[in-house]
């Protein structure tokens, strides 16, 4: 494949310098209002590729073929200019500003696009350069920060994992919350495949999203609201993700061939480590043994020399000839097991055409490796896209990609759970481990510091315990488009996106987990999604005053998958992984799922005088997820749009445009395939003998559709000659009818049972603003800011339910990510140190420990109070700079990392062993969870003074505040802020490349996540609270001993021609 | 307009009549809804 790229960049290098241009023209381009230079002016040839812009001093200049009739000059904030060219070699032009939004369009729902103004709900955008000069090869990342209303959250550090997208909260228990993404008018899973649960282990497993290629990404539209996204039906009601491909846009018009090349190169690194002390080795209350926790000895005191360790010493006794080691730190043990990593990216994109027919090739080829060794994410893109007017008066268009991607990588996960985790030290290993020894012992096992079987050594596990997933998509539509009259257009479209995806997962044997004998999982999913689409579009011209825009349409979804996952236990020749060289196998999933749906739908929108629109939507499905009697369900939608300064004709230099907006809309959505009726599977033979029994959950036969209804209320203003624009949103969604799964009564003969049961309702408030505050002829300060607050809450619950597990884990403490009414939907509930009616903490005289509770009880909330993005962009002449800074507000984040730096005694938070501590509380009684009182019947403060290492890890299993203590106390509040995007970009000047084909060169330097402050979070661990150990998952909030985020610095050079 | 529709309108039809037997298809393959009890007895004596 990179063969083949090399050889398509070659020819095209030499097809372009192929080409001939005839002359040059020359000129400036000033305002009309103030007679002032404009930079940046778009300058084309109408009817050609390739084209120039104004620089700092409006100027520009423009190679012309001899057939060119016509230049067109445009730009953001001014009506577009053509200029008839003649025989002069200068052309000047004057722009007038234009009314704000009056031409501006969005795409809206099946790819109609509709004016801006008349769009009574939010759409946010980002487009191509916005993702593509961040050296962020995971799209969604891209979109962090940029758009009020989303909600984009990493899972891990290392290359390929998952991430999460979500759009004005969660609508769902535990269905999918993420929005419905459409590719070029195919939807586009994100689902995110997991083969092993990720609180045992696990990998940091890709989500579908990641295949996509953003160098072939024209745009993106964000239809955050039900008003705007309701026509999609089923799936809209968690917003819409609308992403224009290069390949699916190509459009007739152009003339010649334009290609642009852009490579890039990435360093990265783990994005915080953290800070250790080295003064004292393993052990307990100072004294050595060779534990996990760094609390014994000092260095450089008494104790010189220690046993070698007992897997060592067996392994490689000629490494120890005495038996002993010496006793130190080893202060970079934790710094060398990771690497600096690289992003490579290649992409070419062929752009040509003529009046009737358009082309879009993109070929992209991308190499990454993370800073865990064996971590690899690699892939491969080609989209082809055409379109063309056939003479009958048929417009057709279509195009066709391909991915294919390599994700390599380890598990992850807490080892307390059995997990064959390569991090399960890695962050605070015994600080006398000395890391350059050998990882494993002349057979292939893993060797350790502590007691065999307690961990895999990490370097070991990056080596043996592999995940590897490969990964295909194809995507085709096509599209024909007819006009039946001048004001009706219809249109018929069908796409299908086939993706499969193969894991292979292998514990190898003399892990931890596995019972140490070794594990081989597989895992093939295929997913089929066909998507067909007939638009009637109606324009009619009424009169002057008013307006009418209609759309009628039909449109058919189908959704095909099936999955197999078999596993074989006990390898009977290490290293050989495959199901044949096991000694027990079994069959863990073989499923297949088919859903359709039919929909029908039209859409009315009313104008007057172009400053007031009513739009009435209303669409019916037809499902077959649901019960007969229910499978039909309808939901209208109504929104309104007024510009009173069009309305009022307000002519203010101060405000030039005024917009308010008000919708209502109801979504529908179905449940999942195979959920109505109950059945029986077929169990392994017992004995020989085949047996059946029923499924353990039961299915409700009258479950009804899930319903959102969502209020969307804002306004759009600008401001001196849009020199700032603002816009507010205000939504409150209610979602009813949640379909789940709920625990039956043991008499049903079921475990489970799935019906609707509960309310979920989300309110916000968006502000999006941009703002030039200094515009001059050499220099302009762009700043934008999005603003995202959301409320979320779960209403109610069926009656008798009093909450979900919604992650299904730690059942023995209770601790877990929960719904229940009244509460954030994913709260957090775990084990809580008892208090007395005035909060104060009970002691335990014994101990001067702290006495827990026996119930569980809520210790956090994952979901954020609000976040904001903070972008600048600086530019003079030929060069910008651009900073993206954002924060996020609360959130709540259990982190067994934290934990175990602290219990484990390796964090320098723990260095001060001198000092003893006196928890602040009241002395309690352990059994009757009520403080003591002295003679006078008063609280007695305590004074029992404890150690650092009872502080954290306190022997004997009393609690405290890491290791052993209260879940609580492993919650940290998520505020962070951070730098996450900087660039420093360069466009060459043309003087430079005057005599050949190059149309522009720029470069850019990036860095990205640099840098990042958590005030809540114990300083020196350097967490990073945006790691997650459920990837793109309704869970949120629980981070078990993950992959930490990386930093990134790259370089990219962008050359068209 | 008209004569153009009359060929749109009945393709609809007849797209949207072939809908509800397409839809009757929420049923499980790989889990019967019934099984013999020579099947379920020894499932039901491990139990």
């Amino acid at each position: 494949m990179k063969k083949l790229l090399q050889s398509l960049f070659i020819i095209m290098f030499f097809a372009v310098t192929a080409m001939a241009q005839d002359r040059t023209i020359t000129g400036t381009v000033t305002s009309a209002d103030d007679k002032q230079p404009i930079p940046g002016v778009s300058v084309k040839i109408q009817g050609a590729a390739g084209g120039a812009s104004t620089n700092a001093q409006g100027k520009f200049s423009i190679k012309v073929g001899t057939s060119a009739k016509t230049i067109l000059f445009s730009s953001i904030g001014y009506v577009e200019q053509a200029k008839t060219i003649g025989t002069s070699d200068v052309i000047n032009a004057v722009l007038a500003t234009d009314s704000k939004q009056l031409n501006e369009v969005v795409v809206t729902s099946f790819g109609v696009i509709r004016q801006a103004r008349s769009l009574g709900a939010s759409v946010g955008k980002v487009n191509n350069e916005q993702i593509t000069q961040v050296s962020e090869p995971d799209v969604l990342k891209t979109l962090q920060g940029k758009v009020a209303g989303v909600d984009i959250r990493a899972s891990q550090g290392t290359p390929g994992a998952a991430t999460r997208i979500q759009i004005r909260g969660n609508t769902s228990f535990t269905g999918d919350a993420q929005p419905l993404i459409v590719v070029d008018r195919v939807p586009y899973s994100n689902d995110q495949v997991t083969t092993s649960n990720q609180l045992g282990g696990g990998g940091a497993y890709g989500s579908g999203f990641s295949n996509i290629d953003p160098n072939d990404i024209a745009s993106i539209q964000v239809l955050k609201g039900s008003g705007a996204a309701a026509l999609y039906g089923s799936r809209a009601s968690n917003g819409v993700l609308l992403i224009t491909t290069k390949s699916g846009s190509a459009t007739a018009g152009k003339k010649g061939l334009e290609i642009s090349l852009k490579s890039s190169v990435s360093l990265e690194q783990i994005a915080g480590l953290p800070e250790l002390q080295n003064s004292f080795g393993t052990g307990s209350y100072g004294n050595y043994s060779a534990s996990n926790g760094s609390w014994g000895p000092k260095f450089g005191g008494t104790l010189k020399e220690i046993p070698a360790w007992p897997a060592y010493l067996a392994a490689y006794p000629e490494l120890f000839p005495t038996g002993k080691v010496p006793y130190q730190a080893y202060p970079d043990n934790v710094s060398s097991l990771f690497k600096d990593g690289y992003v490579f990216e290649n992409s070419i994109n062929l752009n040509g055409g003529n009046e009737k027919s358009a082309f879009v090739v993109t070929a992209s080829q991308l190499d990454q490796s993370g800073y865990v060794t064996n971590s690899n994410y690699n892939r491969t893109n080609i989209a082809v896209g055409g379109s063309s007017k056939l003479d009958m008066g048929l417009n057709i268009r279509g195009n066709l990609s391909y991915s294919r991607s390599t994700q390599e990588g380890g598990f992850y996960g807490e080892t307390q759970n059995g997990a064959p985790s390569l991090f399960s030290r890695s962050l605070f290993l015994g600080r006398n481990w000395d890391l350059s020894l050998p990882f494993e012992d002349k057979n292939g096992n893993s060797i350790i510091y502590a007691g065999a079987g307690q961990f895999d050594n990490p370097l070991w596990s990056a080596k043996y315990n592999t995940t590897n997933t490969a990964e295909e998509r194809f995507i085709a539509n096509i599209k024909a488009d007819y006009d039946i009259t001048k004001w009706a257009n219809f249109s018929v479209a069908a796409g299908t996106n086939v993706n499969s995806l193969a894991r292979r997962e292998v514990i190898e044997v003399s892990s931890r987990a596995a019972e140490g004998l070794g594990r081989l999982t597989l895992d093939d999913y295929r997913k089929q999604e066909i998507e067909s689409t007939a638009l009637l579009n109606l324009k009619p011209k009424i009169n002057d005053d008013f307006s009418f825009n209609g759309l009628l349409g039909f449109n058919f979804n189908q959704r095909t998958s099936t999955r197999q996952v078999d596993r074989g236990n006990q390898f009977i020749e290490r290293g050989i992984h495959n199901l044949n060289n096991t000694v027990q196998q079994s069959f863990l999933i073989d499923s297949y799922q088919r859903r359709r749906i039919f929909g029908v739908f039209a859409e009315a929108t009313f104008g007057y005088k172009n400053y007031a629109f009513i739009t009435a939507t209303g669409r019916n499905d037809w499902s077959s997820t649901l019960p007969v009697d229910n499978r039909s369900y309808f939901y209208p939608a109504i929104s309104g749009t007024f510009i009173f300064t069009d309305a009022f004709k307000i002519k203010s230099k101060v405000l030039d445009y005024g917009k308010l907006r008000v919708s209502y809309a109801k979504v529908g959505r179905d449940a999942s395939p195979y959920g109505v009726s109950n059945g029986f599977s077929f169990n392994t033979n017992f004995l020989s003998v085949p047996n059946a029994s029923a499924n353990n959950k039961a299915n409700d036969p009258n479950l009804k559709p899930e319903f959102t209804k969502e209020f969307e209320t804002g306004t759009e203003l600008s401001f001196f000659s849009q020199r700032i624009n603002f816009d507010f949103t205000y939504y409150n969604k209610i979602s009813t009818n949640l379909i789940q799964a709920i625990d039956a009564p043991a008499s049903s003969g079921y475990e489970f049972y799935n019906t609707n049961i509960g309310q979920i309702s989300n309110k916000g408030v968006e502000i999006q603003l941009t703002a030039v505050p200094v515009r001059t002829t050499n220099f302009n300060w762009n700043l934008s800011l999005a603003y995202t607050r959301n409320k979320n809450m779960v209403d109610k619950l069926k009656d008798g339910v009093s909450r979900i597990d919604l992650a299904g884990f730690f059942a023995s403490t209770g601790y877990s990510a929960y719904a229940e009414a009244g509460m954030p939907y994913g709260y957090l509930r775990g084990s809580t140190s008892a208090r007395d009616n005035e909060g104060n903490l009970l002691v335990d005289p014994a101990t001067g420990a702290l006495i827990d509770n026996t119930e569980p009880s809520i210790i956090g909330d994952p979901n954020p109070k609000y976040k904001l993005g903070f972008t600048n962009t600086f530019s003079y002449k030929g060069i910008s700079l651009g900073v993206l800074l954002d924060f996020t507000k609360g959130g709540s984040v259990y982190s067994t990392t934290i934990q175990n730096e602290l219990g484990r005694g390796t964090s320098k938070l723990t260095e001060d062993r001198e000092t003893t501590w006196v928890i602040p509380g009241v002395y309690g009684n352990p059994n009757t969870f009520q403080p003591i009182l002295d003679a006078n019947g008063n609280k007695i403060q305590n004074i029992t003074r404890i150690t650092t290492n009872s502080l954290y890890f306190n022997g004997g299993g009393a609690s405290t505040f890491a290791t052993n203590g209260a879940d609580e106390w492993s919650v940290y509040d998520g505020t962070v802020f951070r730098l996450r995007e900087i660039s420093l970009g360069y466009t060459l000047p043309k003087a430079l490349f005057k005599k050949t084909p190059i149309g522009s060169i720029r470069v850019s330097l990036t860095g990205r996540n640099l840098w990042f402050y958590t005030p809540n979070i114990p300083k020196g661990t350097n967490f990073d609270p945006e790691t997650n150990s459920f990837g793109a998952t309704n869970i949120q909030g629980i981070e078990l001993s993950t992959a930490p985020t990386v930093k990134r610095y790259g370089f990219n050079i962008n050359i068209t021609f | 307009m008209i004569r153009k529709l009359k060929y749109i309108i009945p393709a609809v039809i007849l797209l949207a009549s072939s809908c509800k037997k397409s839809l009757d298809i929420n049923t499980d393959p790989y889990s019967p809804t019934s099984v013999s009890e020579n099947k379920l007895l020894p499932a039901a004596q491990l139990a």
